[in-house]
């Protein structure tokens, strides 16, 4: 059974039609890349896979690990395994960091009928996950976001995961303004949680991450639809010859 | 309506020209400037009587513990000498009636035109002074007050002054919570050069009830005064403010949050005289509305002539959790003298629907992540309290406040 399948899904913003009718399957432990130019639909799929509001799905179907998820509000597709990390992570002031955590953390094991984790094991496991990305105890105390450079939030997007382990994550131009040992970390933090039961779907609009995170697929996403798919190779091809050349032949 | 004052019968005669005042001016209308925004006129439709004995619900506030706690009970609006405890060497406690340079220094508040403060002294059946002293540093004397109990056919008029030697220290803890459809209580802060009063006010009486409190505090030169209030209880709830920086090199601090639900209508007004030079003032409020709730802050800061060197901030901010709620401010800035920092600002918004799908985007549940927002709006007013028992106490409140109305909201949702 494939972790994430989308079936001819069609959605609005503001009344509006964004994706046209979309249809993927990520199996486990796969990940997958979807490029596009801007405009092309990309970050609309992002939210409306993770369920925000605003984003109004008109047809089709999103299946997680084999059951519908389009019924779910966003907390409860979180809680079911999905993982956004943020094109632009959201600042918090006055909400510290490890309440926050916290707060996610435990939200998902009572989901899954689990003992919420006490306060000291707790840091003790963001530590540890926190050291792997290079995010020191200080960031760790600081407000969620607040007064982190571009790649801190990244990175601290990355051990969001970590601590959640999603079934499916989506990780929304992870590499956007990242310089390039930025992304190295990033990269590195992201290939760390490839996981035989883990799939992810990395949108981006280069390459350039993708020589990092190594896909299995690559689909080309265009004026709302998947206007071609292929192994990693399509990658390149958009680097050398840009999305005209591939629409061209599409 | 209050039946036949023109006949009762004041305790010390010169109440009734307090009284009097109240009769000839009646209770005040929105035609009235400083009542603008919060009318009685519900008060003339309900039928009540002043209360006259300790009655109703014993059971007080116990936030406070440790040997240097005095706690002193109004109960029904009426001092309470059995659930009060004696004082100690520092904070020695008295009967206001019979001290003249206390009944005087009450006059100097200029509230002559105010109607709360004129009924108030008018109709008071007992009204409590408290002398705190220079206590070791280490045992700064802790003063409870708790209004409590309460029969809601009654109006509670209760009086309370504290008084702060030279150099002294003294934490307040005042919690309403009494069941009066009417509790008008003034308390009367005279902190001496030096004295140092950091105060928690805490207003979470029942949705039936009307609150009208005066807070009137008067300062002497290097004295500094820390005040907190929180106000969640109430139909009308009015916490005003009258602060006279008489010393120079005075400083005060002022915090209040209004939280709000239903059709609750809360208004903080303030009144900061800077009347010497080198004093330093700043107001924060917060107020977070749910429902058709309504929020009122009025603030003027008057600098006097010769107040030069004069540093008043003001900044309020709102946070509306319904498309019915109304938030009203009104700041008066009048300024005299010409060498003053003086500033004020205020903001009205909603939740972040950004923040918000940041926080269930990580499986937080909706009712949390609202609750994580609107405690991220006022922590930073909570953690500007300087006691940390203090700063628990106003937390408790936030905490209770923020669940119920979160049960509110996911009835109707």
């Amino acid at each position: 059974m494939s972790i994430l399948e989308i079936r001819g899904l069609t959605a609005t913003v503001d009344g509006n039609e964004i994706l046209h009718g979309i249809d993927l399957m990520v199996n486990p432990g796969e990940v997958h890349a979807i490029m596009g130019p801007n405009g092309s639909g990309k970050s609309t799929l992002s939210y409306v896979l993770s369920g925000r509001a605003g984003y109004e799905i008109t047809g089709g179907d999103i299946l997680l690990n084999g059951n519908s998820i389009i019924d779910m509000e966003a907390d409860e597709r979180a809680r079911s395994g999905l993982f956004l990390a943020f094109q632009y992570p959201v600042e918090l002031p006055g909400v510290s960091g490890m309440s926050f955590l916290r707060a996610a953390i435990n939200a998902r094991l009572r989901e899954e009928n689990q003992e919420e984790v006490d306060q000291l094991a707790f840091v003790k496991i963001v530590k540890a996950e926190a050291k792997k990305l290079g995010i020191s105890d200080e960031m760790l105390k600081r407000a969620v976001n607040v007064g982190f450079s571009g790649g801190e939030k990244k990175r601290y997007e990355i051990l969001q995961m970590a601590l959640l382990k999603p079934t499916m994550a989506i990780l929304d131009e992870t590499d956007s303004g990242l310089d390039v040992d930025a992304l190295k970390i990033v990269s590195e933090g992201v290939n760390l949680l490839r996981h035989p039961q883990r799939s992810m779907l990395v949108i981006t609009h280069y390459q350039r991450l993708l020589s990092h995170i190594i896909p299995d697929k690559v689909h080309i996403l265009s004026n709302g639809v998947i206007a071609k798919s292929g192994d990693k190779t399509l990658a390149l091809e958009v680097e050398e010859n840009g999305y005209s050349g591939i629409d061209d032949a599409a | 309506m209050l039946p036949e004052l023109s006949k009762y019968e004041v305790e010390n005669s010169w109440q009734r020209a307090y009284l009097d005042s109240f009769i000839e001016k009646g209770w005040p209308s929105s035609k009235n400037e400083e009542w603008k925004f919060t009318s009685l006129s519900d008060l003339f439709e309900k039928s009540f009587v002043l209360a006259s004995k300790p009655e109703g619900d014993t059971r007080v506030n116990n936030g406070i513990t440790g040997e240097e706690v005095h706690r002193i009970v109004f109960r029904n609006g009426i001092f309470d000498a059995k659930l009060s405890d004696d004082g100690s060497s520092h904070v020695v406690v008295s009967n206001l009636f019979h001290d003249d340079e206390a009944l005087q220094s009450l006059n100097q508040y200029q509230l002559n035109h105010h109607p709360i403060f004129n009924l108030t002294l008018g109709v008071m059946k007992s009204a409590v002074l408290i002398d705190v002293s220079v206590a070791p540093a280490d045992k700064t004397p802790f003063i409870e007050l708790s209004f409590t109990g309460g029969l809601f056919q009654q109006s509670a008029h209760p009086v309370i002054m504290i008084r702060v030697a030279e150099e002294a220290r003294v934490n307040i803890s005042e919690t309403h919570s009494s069941n009066n459809c009417l509790s008008a209580p003034i308390t009367v802060i005279e902190l001496a050069n030096g004295a140092t009063c950091d105060h928690l006010k805490c207003q979470v009486e029942e949705l039936s009830c009307s609150h009208i409190g005066l807070n009137l505090v008067n300062q002497k030169s290097t004295s500094d005064y820390h005040y907190f209030s929180l106000s969640s209880g109430g139909n009308i709830s009015r916490s005003e403010t009258h602060l006279n920086l008489d010393g120079e090199n005075a400083s005060c601090y002022l915090s209040s949050i209004y939280l709000g639900c239903k059709d609750q209508h809360m208004d903080v007004t303030t009144r900061l005289y800077h009347n010497v030079a080198n004093c330093k003032s700043e107001q924060i409020i917060r107020g977070v509305l749910d429902d058709r709730a309504r929020g009122v802050f009025q603030g003027k800061i008057r600098v006097a002539p010769n107040a030069q060197n004069t540093d008043g901030q003001q900044m309020t901010r709102a946070l509306l959790l319904s498309r019915e709620t109304e938030a009203d401010t009104k700041p008066e800035l009048e300024i005299f003298a010409d060498d003053v920092v003086c500033s004020h600002g205020a903001t009205i918004g909603e939740i972040d629907e950004h923040q918000l799908f940041y926080l269930v985007s990580r499986g937080i549940p909706f009712m949390k992540a609202r609750s994580m927002l609107i405690r991220a709006f006022l922590v930073d007013t909570l953690s500007q309290i300087r006691v940390p028992q203090l700063e628990k106490q106003a937390e408790l409140h936030l905490h209770k406040w923020v669940s119920t109305s979160n049960q509110l909201t996911s009835k109707t949702a």
